[in-house]
């Protein structure tokens, strides 16, 4: 691992009673684009928010390429900006949108309208130097605003929620171009979205944030396929959660009957805990045998294409998906069936105190 | 980084705390002053409540204090008659000539009341041409005098700020929640009744507390219509007490100007409490599309419309017109004349130029002052700020009588020596105007995503020049209305010139009021209109500026 390039060091805000931030650390390493992802309240705004300078922290510390940021400004600090309102100036020409952190970095005449003209066309505005932004459309404005913040070549990219604005489509399409100039200029990236989807496709690793703590940072797959905190495992991809009991000598019961043995490892508590099971984790099965095994009524059956979601009814009562490859023979509405999963699918949490909430023993 | 150098990075601390400066010397040291007047007993000379006994043992002060709150009642009545009407035509149809009858609605507020309340005599008075008319063909109606008159031109000089208010209120009301309502099976009044007035209740609030606080603290209409003291109102009563050539009372004069502030507060708080009360989040989202009224029904609209307000203009037009009518005594003759203007020029002396010069450098000052407010209240949420915000709303509740009087007695000594100069005037004309411009400019700011000066920031800007580049830029054409409105009050200004103006510093409505009072009606006319077209000449410039330049995108102003 190569040394940091952004560093955060136990960063704390409180809003008088409120704690926003609660500590975190973020590390960053040069070139690399790092999201931090969570839902609405996390902190993840707040964190972007104080490694640019409009937040001030309460405690921590906060370093780019070894310079301690303590009392540097905003406008000290070299970094571009991406928002989620475009915040492109709408008395400005496009061309003079781009040339405004130039002009501020004394860069003029022709050198100046060179390096516009060369950022506009890297995301394709060439055309559109002379526009005014209320003729641009919402993706042809956040081009504007990536362009403006690319052009001053600063030390750190920093995008807040910048497609949220967008329709699906060409979210799809601008997060590709954002990745594909991101990784081409080498510039490190710090990008906030409560859109799993879109860090899961665009990140080198993703921070998921809840609460103003930090759960995990890690590559997509890895918080995808091991997620560190129930909280994960539920925020990215969703789960079915069972109760059931871990005894000693690592055999798993579910409260709603089936168990199953894990592989043999020292150190995890016996006691209650929370299983995990992905819906694609399911497989329909004729019933009991040698794989672990649920029985349910099927309530609900959702086409979705590839796959159809099977919404059941559990003994116990409690309700459950399970997705499974359509063009099969599937069970009708009421009919009861029995669902098995692969032991190696299962995810076990400690009980937390929510009903998402726990770290990960097994 | 140093104290100092932080301070040039972001001045805006030091701007609070001259905002703070400037109000705690011209607003709050001169009201501070009148209360300790009005404590100190007139006649005893003893700290205590003495004054105030005394004012409501008096049957004539008694009587100033119920006829201020009646005619304000009346006017407001009114002017909800006539403006509810037209706000809900205008919210919700498209017919011919709308555009114009607007202009026409908002002429009405081109000059100062009292010009209305002169149109009135010249109408209805004693020998008022349209009484003179009916008495030929023996219809007697009494003179227009007195609580009704009063009410009358106040609020057809007033209506058109509820209009205003009430119109934007309209405007916002989802149209989904008033489809939901009817899809539901509500009938169209009770639909109106249910969901529109419910929602747009904050705004005739607000509505009714503007005008009732404009009528309240209207001096030169009840002075005119009152005939002097024969129909004393607080603000009329405060002048004559502080004023009076013999046996003024200036003691008396702070209790009745301290009354009609705490009035003015007490009803401000009140609507404020009501509107905490009743509002309910509005989701502005589903904005109304009016509806086009072709054929009978919409040349119905525009005809009723148009008579409606032709009615409320009919004073500044029947003052325009008269201006050019030859003069026999007090009687206008059927004949073109210019003689009025000769006569008015001739004893105009610097009326007209003070009125420019002073009116020109209060609005460059309101400018400056204003925007810088607006954005301290919007943008900052330091405690010097919040005071800044505090401080600036207080002349809004105060009347133009009672500032002019609490600057005649605090700035008469050292160590701010400014009575009879022109400064007090251009002072005092900033200080009244400055919380409606701080206002709009704070309005402005807050439709300004804030993201525009941190991205500004982040590109290497510091936060004032940020405020130069892009905030100024976009604010421009809401600063410019304000900047209109302003120009009209400013140069249309009365109840505080009144008071602190001299020999050489008259202004315009003064010399206009004078005229109206006890002078010569032909020349009376001639200074009204000549107020009427300087400011209506302003305010097309105004326009004329603002329609230059480009670049308003995203913010929507007024």
């Amino acid at each position: 691992m190569t040394e940091a390039h952004l560093k955060a060091t136990g960063i704390k805000v409180r809003f008088g009673a409120f704690t926003a931030l609660n500590g975190v650390d973020l590390a960053v390493r040069r070139g690399e684009l790092v999201t931090l992802l969570g839902p609405s309240g996390c902190g993840k705004t707040t964190l972007l928010r104080v490694i640019a300078g409009f937040q001030r922290q309460t405690e921590g510390r906060i370093e780019v390429g070894g310079r301690n940021l303590g009392d540097v400004p905003p406008e000290g600090r070299n970094f571009g900006m991406v928002f989620q309102s475009y915040a492109v100036f709408p008395h400005m020409s496009v061309a003079d949108n781009v040339a405004y952190g130039l002009a501020a970095r004394g860069v003029r005449g022709g050198d100046r309208a060179r390096r516009v003209q060369a950022a506009l066309e890297r995301v394709q505005l060439g055309a559109l130097a002379g526009r005014f932004p209320d003729a641009l459309s919402g993706g042809q404005k956040q081009r504007v605003g990536l362009a403006r913040a690319m052009v001053i070549e600063p030390d750190l990219l920093l995008m807040d929620e910048p497609l949220s604005n967008l329709d699906a489509l060409l979210r799809i399409e601008m997060r590709r171009e954002i990745r594909l100039m991101q990784r081409e200029l080498g510039i490190t990236t710090l990008y906030v979205t409560h859109d799993q989807e879109e860090a899961l496709a665009i990140s080198d690793r993703i921070a998921v944030m809840r609460q103003g703590e930090l759960l995990q940072i890690a590559p997509p797959e890895e918080v995808f396929e091991a997620p560190a905190h129930a909280f994960v495992a539920d925020f990215i991809g969703g789960c079915n959660w069972f109760d059931a009991t871990l005894a000693p000598g690592d055999a798993v019961t579910l409260a709603e009957g089936p168990s199953f043995v894990l592989p043999r490892r020292e150190g995890r508590p016996a006691g209650p805990v929370r299983l995990a099971l992905r819906n694609e984790d399911l497989r329909l099965c004729g019933g009991p045998g040698a794989l672990p095994c649920l029985a349910g009524q099927v309530l609900m059956r959702a086409y979705m294409g590839h796959r159809t979601r099977l919404h059941l009814r559990l003994p116990s009562g409690a309700t459950m998906d399970a997705d499974v490859p359509s063009g099969t023979a599937l069970p009708a509405e009421g009919a009861t069936v029995h669902l098995e999963f692969h032991p190696d699918r299962a995810r076990l949490f400690t009980c937390g105190a929510g009903p998402a909430d726990g770290w990960r023993i097994a | 980084m140093s104290a100092a150098a932080r301070l040039l990075r972001d001045p805006w601390p030091l701007v609070a705390l001259l905002v703070v400066a400037i109000m705690l010397v011209f607003v709050a040291w001169p009201l501070a002053e009148l209360a300790r007047q009005s404590l100190i007993g007139q006649e005893s000379g003893r700290f205590g409540l003495e004054n105030y006994v005394a004012f409501f043992e008096s049957r004539y002060f008694r009587r100033a204090l119920t006829n201020s709150l009646t005619i304000a009642a009346l006017g407001t009545a009114i002017s909800l008659l006539l403006a509810v009407p037209l706000a809900l035509a205008f919210a919700r149809y498209d017919f011919r000539g709308k555009r114009w009858i607007e202009v026409a609605i908002l002429m009405s507020m081109l000059s100062p009341p009292f010009v209305g309340a002169y149109a009135w005599i010249l109408m209805f008075g004693r020998s008022g041409m349209v009484r003179q008319a009916l008495a030929s063909i023996g219809i007697d109606i009494p003179p227009i005098y007195g609580t009704f008159g009063i009410a009358l031109a106040t609020a057809f000089s007033h209506y058109p700020v509820m209009f205003l208010v009430v119109r934007s209120g309209l405007s916002r009301v989802n149209v989904g929640l008033e489809e939901a309502a009817a899809s539901l099976g509500r009938g169209r009044l009770a639909v109106i009744r249910t969901v529109t007035l419910p929602l747009v209740l904050p705004a005739l609030v607000t509505g009714i507390l503007l005008v009732f606080l404009g009528i309240l603290a209207d001096f030169g209409t009840p002075s005119i219509l009152g005939e002097g003291e024969r129909f004393p109102v607080l603000a009329t009563l405060a002048f004559s007490l502080y004023l009076s050539e013999i046996g003024a009372e200036p003691g008396m004069a702070a209790t009745t100007a301290a009354i009609l502030v705490l009035l003015a507060m007490t009803l401000v708080i009140f609507a404020r409490w009501l509107a905490a009360r009743r509002t309910v989040s509005n989701d502005t989202s589903g904005t109304r599309v009016a509806t086009k009224l072709r054929g009978g029904r919409g040349a119905l609209m525009s005809l009723g419309t148009a008579t409606l307000v032709l009615l409320a203009n009919m004073p500044l037009i029947v003052v325009v017109g008269s201006s050019f009518l030859e003069v026999r005594g007090v009687v206008f003759q059927p004949a073109l004349t210019l003689a009025n203007y000769h006569n008015a020029f001739a004893a105009l002396g610097d009326a007209l130029w003070n009125s420019l010069r002073y009116a020109a450098i209060a609005l460059v000052m309101i400018l400056v002052l204003g925007s810088l407010a607006g954005y301290l209240i919007a943008r900052r949420s330091g405690l010097l700020s919040r005071l800044a915000d505090l401080l600036i709303m207080v002349p809004y509740v105060v009347p133009g009588t009672v500032l002019g009087i609490g600057y005649a007695s605090v700035f008469n000594q050292p160590p701010l020596m400014l009575t009879g100069t022109a400064s007090i005037i251009v002072v005092m004309y900033v200080i009244r105007r400055l919380p409606f411009v701080a206002r709009a400019s704070a309005s402005i700011v807050y439709q300004i995503d804030r993201g525009l000066e941190e991205a500004s920031q982040s590109l290497g800007v510091r936060p004032l020049g940020g405020f130069r580049r892009v905030m100024l830029p976009l604010m421009r054409p809401g600063l410019l209305a304000g900047a209109a409105i302003a120009w009209v009050e400013v140069f249309n200004e009365l109840s505080a010139s009144i008071v602190l103006y001299t020999g050489g510093t008259r202004t315009l409505p003064v010399a206009a009021y004078q005229q109206s009072l006890a002078g010569d009606v032909g020349m009376a006319a001639a200074y009204a209109t000549m107020l009427i077209a300087i400011t209506a000449g302003a305010l097309a410039l105004f326009i004329l500026l603002r329609g230059r330049g480009r670049g308003d995108g995203d913010v929507g102003v007024l």
